[in-house]
């Protein structure tokens, strides 16, 4: 299985370094996302700099649907990806992989976002390891809940509606602790053990759950 | 035929169970000192949450099951306390309100009970979207499914990270405390209260079933009609 | 004829979709070293005979072996053993044909990938094209590619489903080459096509799907191609067998 991830893994971060879709789409929505909170709300008061991990994380919540969604298009564009259904592998490994390509893809356009983040919140990174930590856990997060339901959402006629549809919901414990841990390494809060532990259970629970199901997900 | 006597049955044990209920919410139980009389849709506002989660926990099992053995007739269990989950679910998104309202003056709190129910109703019509937008009745089972078990593994991930961010950012509760004590009128009109709404769960429940199960009747003797008026004309 | 497990064989296949019937009762068996040609009009039911062949489509009635083993089970041997060609071209477009058939060959655990992938772009003449994006090739190449794709891991069973729609000439004439090479060195294929007189260059049998069922199984040796063209077109254009 781990053999299978790491080729389709190795497939579609090529993919992505030739075309540069998934992160440049979500990118620019993130960015779209923060300059639109920017004008529709007036974020240079002290109140609204205590909830830029907030802002952050809900463009992120959108952004992401974005790349996630490309991520299964892709496979359907000219049915490679039921060429790679009928593969001699383990489906779990073909989740792992594409798991694995969408989380680094979220968490380089995080770090491409954050010095326009910084710049437009006026925020000063207080804890550098727990931003890395955060953006990583909480793309590992985004990554598992988000490929398997993309995977889902590909076989309707409705994929774009559907995938935020069933995702965001789900994602609402990580997207909690994503904005705790992220505030924490703001230095706009104190401790956020707690909440890197609950980022930590969710990316082992939603990955695990995600690998055992993911065989029924792809068959035809 | 049981299963119509068994449907009789739980119909008419609901009609009794829900007019107790009913009088006893408006005669037997004293109104509440604070609250007043706004404070009766409690007796109907906690007995339609806890089946809407019953509910969501049926879909999880039938999903489950459906998944293990591939019979049909888990999918259409698995449908139906959907259907019927999101309805009471919706209905406790709307007496939370109402209830909110003028006992504390805002529509809505953001309390941990109330959220959760919330993040539930927008899972479950998640899963009925899935439903509608699939074509093929076998992949419409199987992606249902799976979504039934994994949305139910989140609800806990979900009540634990509310709570935990409502302990930091307090907020009025609007089902009451998790100790506030309860007069011993009160907590009879509230066990008869959700007697009365579980057997309505169920009565609903079932129907839906029986409804689901004449559809699909109804469309086999159509494709068995269409298939034997092609043979003839075939040959 | 061999003695040995037929590299297809389905009994009594049914497939129904609702209230239409794509396949009626099915008898079809092929050993190693033929090449079964299916013709039929379109609708007739060949597209779901190789997708239930290939293990696309899971339920059915009937039964289907390949290599021994039910289609239904899928197991990773026989998955191994069977290259599928399909209306879709089923590549990434995005990525070099040397990168797709790279990824392939690995994914099938082929040990000499990177050799196997570049000796059938060589086979098909796409050597020069190795290194450009699939979107940038023409349908022919496409085309090219994805029978290339389904050789890569070197199956015993090929499948596939009119696979001369938008060759060009010398490609068709690529293919027949393969597939004749296949067939010599023990291979089995079932291939679902028009194209009469190609089909005749390398089948050793002719099938004819009308409706679902089949209507003519026939050894090519015994079968004149010109007469079977003309009974196929008359199939074709009405509809009914002609004796």
């Amino acid at each position: 299985m781990l053999r299978t991830a790491g080729i389709v893994l190795w497939k579609d971060l090529r993919i992505e370094l030739r075309t540069r879709d998934a992160v440049s789409a979500a990118l620019v929505f993130a960015i779209l996302v923060l300059v639109i909170f920017n004008f529709a709300l007036d974020v240079n008061t002290p109140e609204m700099r205590r909830l830029a991990a907030g802002f952050f994380w809900v463009a992120f919540a959108f952004a992401g649907t974005l790349s996630l969604n490309r991520s299964f298009a892709l496979e359907k564009e000219s049915g490679a990806g039921r060429a790679l259904a009928l593969a001699p592998v383990d489906p779990a490994g073909i989740f792992l992989g594409k798991c694995l390509a969408n989380a680094v893809f979220l968490f380089v356009t995080q770090l491409v976002a954050l010095p326009l983040f910084v710049i437009f919140f006026d925020v000063s990174i207080a804890r550098v390891g727990a931003l890395a930590s955060s953006f990583a856990l909480g793309s590992l997060a985004f990554a598992a809940t988000g490929t398997l339901f993309s995977a889902i959402a590909s076989n309707t006629r409705m994929r774009e509606l559907l995938l935020p549809l069933l995702f965001l919901p789900l994602a609402v414990p990580a997207l909690i602790a994503a904005v705790e841990t992220t505030s924490f390494a703001l230095g706009q809060t104190e401790s956020a053990s707690f909440w890197f532990r609950l980022l930590l259970v969710y990316d082992v629970v939603f990955v695990t759950a995600s690998l055992l199901v993911f065989e029924y997900v792809l068959e035809e | 035929m049981a299963r119509r006597k068994i449907a009789i049955f739980v119909d008419a044990l609901l009609v009794v169970t829900m007019a107790v209920a009913m009088a006893m919410v408006f005669f037997y139980a004293p109104i509440e000192s604070e609250m007043g009389i706004v404070q009766k849709i409690f007796y109907v506002h906690v007995p339609l949450a806890w089946n809407a989660f019953l509910g969501f926990a049926m879909v999880f099992f039938f999903s489950f099951r459906y998944l293990a053995t591939r019979d049909h007739k888990w999918d259409a269990r698995a449908q139906s306390a959907a259907e019927v989950g999101v309805l009471f679910t919706t209905l406790v998104l709307i007496t939370g309100p109402i209830w909110a309202k003028p006992v504390w003056g805002i529509w809505w709190t953001w309390d941990a009970r109330l959220t959760l129910t919330l993040v539930l109703w927008l899972i479950y019509m998640g899963y009925l979207m899935l439903r509608r937008y699939v074509e093929s009745p076998e992949r419409r089972a199987v992606l249902a499914a799976v979504v039934g078990v994994t949305g139910f593994i989140d609800v806990p991930l979900v009540y634990f990270a509310i709570r935990w961010w409502r302990t930091q950012h307090p907020q009025p509760v609007i089902a009451g405390g998790e100790g506030s004590g309860l007069d011993p009128r009160m907590s009879a009109t509230l066990w008869v209260c959700v007697a009365a709404f579980t057997l309505l769960f169920f009565a609903l429940y079932g129907r839906r079933l029986e409804i689901e199960a004449l559809r699909a009747q109804a469309e086999a003797l159509r494709d068995d009609a269409d298939a034997a008026q092609a043979q003839g004309a075939r040959s | 004829m061999a003695v040995s497990t037929p590299a297809l064989s389905c009994e009594r296949l049914s497939k129904r979709y609702g209230r239409i019937s794509a396949l009626t009762s099915v008898n079809v068996t092929v050993g190693a070293g033929e090449c079964v040609a299916i013709f039929g009009r379109n609708g007739a039911g060949k597209t779901t005979l190789l997708h239930v062949a290939g293990s696309l489509i899971r339920s059915f009635e009937g039964e289907v072996r390949v290599f021994g083993t039910s289609r239904r089970d899928a197991t990773v041997e026989t998955r191994r053993a069977v290259g599928l060609v399909l209306h879709e071209i089923c590549l990434y477009d995005d990525l070099s044909a040397l990168d797709n058939l790279r990824f392939f060959a690995r994914l099938y655990g082929v040990s000499d990938y990177e050799a196997r992938a570049r000796d059938v772009l060589t086979q098909f003449g796409l050597s020069e094209r190795a290194a450009t994006a699939v979107r940038t090739l023409s349908r022919g190449m496409k085309q090219r590619l994805a029978i290339a794709r389904a050789l890569v891991h070197r199956p015993r069973l090929l499948l596939m489903d009119e696979p001369f729609t938008g060759l060009d000439e010398p490609g068709s004439q690529t293919l027949v080459a393969v597939l004749r090479d296949f067939v010599r060195d023990g291979g089995a294929v079932v291939v679902s096509t028009h194209d009469v007189e190609r089909a005749f260059d390398v089948a050793t049998r002719a099938i004819i799907l009308e409706r679902g069922s089949v209507t003519l199984d026939r050894s090519v040796a015994d079968v004149d191609a010109t007469a079977f063209r003309h009974a196929y077109w008359h199939v074709l254009f009405t509809g009914t067998p002609r004796a």
